[in-house]
């Protein structure tokens, strides 16, 4: 095996976790806030990604621009879909939290079905065919700048959750609903807020994701499927366990597609979520 | 309708404990199309109405494809219906009850239940994606109502099915087109790498290209099956860069056909592409690559410009009608909406069993019905158009030409191929 082409595996791989942390702490916010698994989480990507298509489109807004567009529009929508979706069924059975999650689903994905067709778009920039080489292995601009657009803003995160009042609140809420009441935090307030910043960064995920890929209304089933991995393999509700997770299920799969064969990438993604689970049901921060 | 509904709810149900909590969230993911756009019916027409079931997936991952199928049929059956129906049923209007199949096996084999069992069907036609054909097929045989594809799997007709008739050639077909073709075009480079996406459809192709490849000589260098659904082609590029073909024969849906050129150009490799139809030959292909499309060849199984006297009339209507070019299954949806009328006008009867017996004795040479490559349809035993043939296309400036056989190409092939950088 040629070194370059093991390297060019693993970078890919490295690469593409950046994406995967990104969808992937969103859909842990939710969960770890709310309580409410989000299987809508792939449709907001899908947003943010046609609300990036459309800014280009029509105004010719860069994507990396447009991020300052897209967040604020997905949090507002996540910060609805709470109020007035969510917040009734607070209390309701678990199944019916799942079919109203995947309810929202299906409407959004074939509401954009329905308005923007099923046709494959993608944005043309000067720079989207740039590849830096160095030695034997291409890194794709594109794809190197989605990397670190999602680790400055995980890093954002995790400063706003640990240094901001209004971030501890979020995580005084996670951690214990009724203490955090006793402290004076309207919990219902962070729940719009964790919703809204969840979806902002799906939304995120989406805009970085245009430069490389495709818009299309099924888009999000790619994406959610895999947050889905990252999160439980990381524990439900963990943030550094959803950036571990995902870094572990990028390498895992490109190499597992240079190793096993390229049907096989998600195979060895699932054994290493299946061998997990075994021995740390919770996933890899929860305790046994 | 109330049948989908409960399959689906109690395959949610099953999927709720822990351990299979991930296995549920990938079955909501794939039922997400579920209550989707409930099935346009149309209404019962009048008496005499000949009802037709159109199965394609007009939402799900392959909405793209089955809407352009969809786009072309209701050409056909416009067409059909302003030349008098079928004469011999008083001119009866062809009907067609359109059933989206959601992308989805189940619910594929769910829709065929629902519009089979509930009789008054003469005959049926989709579904594009051999994979759901090969189910709807399986149900067509059961309620005895003859179901005509231009799904390319070579199972589909080598089951003994009696209802199935496929007009399209079959996969294996393909890989022996574009050897003859490729070792044509071989200078000193006998090295080929053949990747495909995994499902019938890929696997099927894929084999015919690997078998042709030893026939001619090639030294197969890689073999590899892909998920479709993949976010990168990076890794599977990857892997056909190490193996330093001369040829990439790749076979592929959409956004994966586009991953994988545009990531060969990234990675600067230079061989000659013979795409397996689908993705490397529709409209998106050139719309998103622009003049990277160029050079690229493909096996078709029908092309816009194949040597048939209908084939620029019908182009020249989907064109005018859609905006883009017909593509080949497009145009196939057309032909066979054809074929399903000549069908009941020789049986004159809407009894699917005699329809069916009417279709075993097909025999086009002339008429839209006849337009595929060979400008022939006429069944086998099998129920498979014996005069069919593969093409060849190459994208030249934009446009996809029709290079090989010699009795239907168009233009010369562009060849040897220029480096990505100097294109």
């Amino acid at each position: 095996m040629d070194l370059t082409i093991f390297l060019q595996a693993l970078i890919t791989g490295i690469l593409m976790a950046g994406i995967y942390a990104l969808v992937g702490i969103g859909l842990t916010l939710i969960f770890g806030v709310v309580r409410i698994v989000n299987f809508a989480h792939g449709e907001f990507v899908m947003l943010g990604m046609y609300v990036t298509f459309w800014l280009w489109k029509l105004w010719g807004i860069d994507p990396y621009v447009s991020l300052l567009i897209t967040m604020p529009v997905l949090f507002c929508f996540g910060v609805l879909v709470q109020r007035f979706l969510l917040q009734p069924i607070l209390r309701a059975p678990d199944l019916a939290q799942i079919f109203m999650t995947v309810g929202i689903s299906v409407i959004l994905m074939n509401a954009t079905l329905f308005l923007f067709t099923a046709d494959f778009r993608s944005v043309k920039l000067a720079y989207s065919e740039w590849v830096w080489r160095v030695g034997g292995v291409s890194i794709p601009l594109t794809r190197l700048f989605a990397f670190l657009g999602a680790i400055l803003l995980a890093g954002l995160l995790t400063l706003f959750l640990t240094k901001t009042d209004v971030g501890k609140a979020l995580r005084a809420v996670a951690q214990d609903r009724e203490v955090s009441m006793l402290l004076g935090i309207n919990p219902e307030r962070m729940y719009l807020l964790a919703v809204g910043l969840g979806a902002a960064l799906a939304g995120a995920a989406g805009t970085l994701i245009v430069p490389f890929f495709y818009v299309f209304p099924t888009v999000g089933v790619v994406f959610g499927l895999i947050a889905f991995v990252v999160v439980i393999l990381g524990t439900l509700g963990s943030i550094e366990g959803a950036l571990l997770a995902s870094l572990i299920v990028g390498v895992a799969e490109s190499l597992g597609i240079l190793f096993a064969g390229s049907d096989l990438g998600l195979v060895v993604v699932f054994a290493i979520l299946v061998v997990t689970l075994v021995f740390r049901p919770s996933g890899l921060m929860g305790q046994r | 309708m109330e049948k989908v509904r409960r399959s689906r709810r109690s395959k949610i149900y099953d999927s709720l404990t822990r351990r299979e909590f991930l296995k549920g969230a990938a079955t909501l993911g794939a039922g997400a199309g579920l209550s989707a756009l409930p099935v346009r019916q149309a209404r019962a027409g009048a008496a005499k109405d000949v009802s037709i079931a159109v199965f394609y997936p007009t939402s799900g991952s392959q909405a793209r494809f089955g809407q352009m199928c969809v786009n072309a049929i209701k050409i056909a059956i416009d067409e059909v219906n302003g030349a008098g129906g079928i004469k011999s049923l008083g001119g009866a209007k062809l009907n067609p009850v359109y059933a989206d199949i959601q992308s989805d096996t189940t619910v594929t084999r769910n829709q065929c239940e629902r519009l089979m069992a509930g009789g008054g069907l003469a005959a049926a036609t989709g579904c594009y994606v051999s994979t759901f054909t090969l189910v709807a097929t399986e149900v067509a045989e059961r309620y005895k109502i003859p179901f005509v594809t231009g799904s390319v799997a070579d199972k589909l007709t080598d089951r003994g099915f009696k209802y199935t008739f496929q007009v399209s050639p079959k996969a294996s077909h393909f890989g022996e087109t574009q050897m003859d073709f490729a070792v044509k075009m071989a200078g000193k480079g006998k090295r080929a790498a053949v990747v495909f996406e995994d499902t019938d459809y890929g696997t099927a192709t894929s084999k015919g290209v690997i078998d042709g490849a030893k026939r001619v000589g090639f030294e197969v260098v890689l073999v590899e099956p892909y998920r479709s659904q993949f976010t990168d082609a990076t890794p599977l590029v990857n892997k056909i860069k190490a193996a330093q073909p001369d040829f990439v024969f790749p076979v592929s849906y959409i956004t994966d056909a586009l991953l994988i050129i545009r990531t060969m150009k990234q990675m600067n490799v230079n061989a000659g592409i013979f795409g397996g139809g689908a993705g490397y030959i529709i409209p998106d292909f050139f719309k998103d690559l622009g003049n990277d499309a160029n050079y690229v060849f493909s096996a078709a199984s029908w092309n816009n410009d194949i040597n048939c006297a209908e084939v620029p009339k019908i182009a020249q209507e989907y064109e005018k009608r859609y905006g883009e070019f017909i593509n080949e299954h497009a145009g196939e949806a057309y032909v066979m909406i054809w074929v399903i009328a000549d069908a009941i006008e020789r049986a004159a009867s809407t009894d699917p069993l005699k329809v069916r017996d009417a279709m075993a004795k097909t025999n086009l040479t002339k008429g839209p019905g006849s337009a595929m490559p060979g400008c022939h349809v006429e069944f086998n035993e099998q129920g498979w158009n014996k005069h069919v043939h593969p093409v060849m296309v190459q994208w030249q400036g934009g446009k996809l030409r029709c290079v090989y056989p010699e009795s239907d190409a168009r233009v010369k092939p562009a060849w040897p191929i220029p480096a990505w950088d100097k294109r």
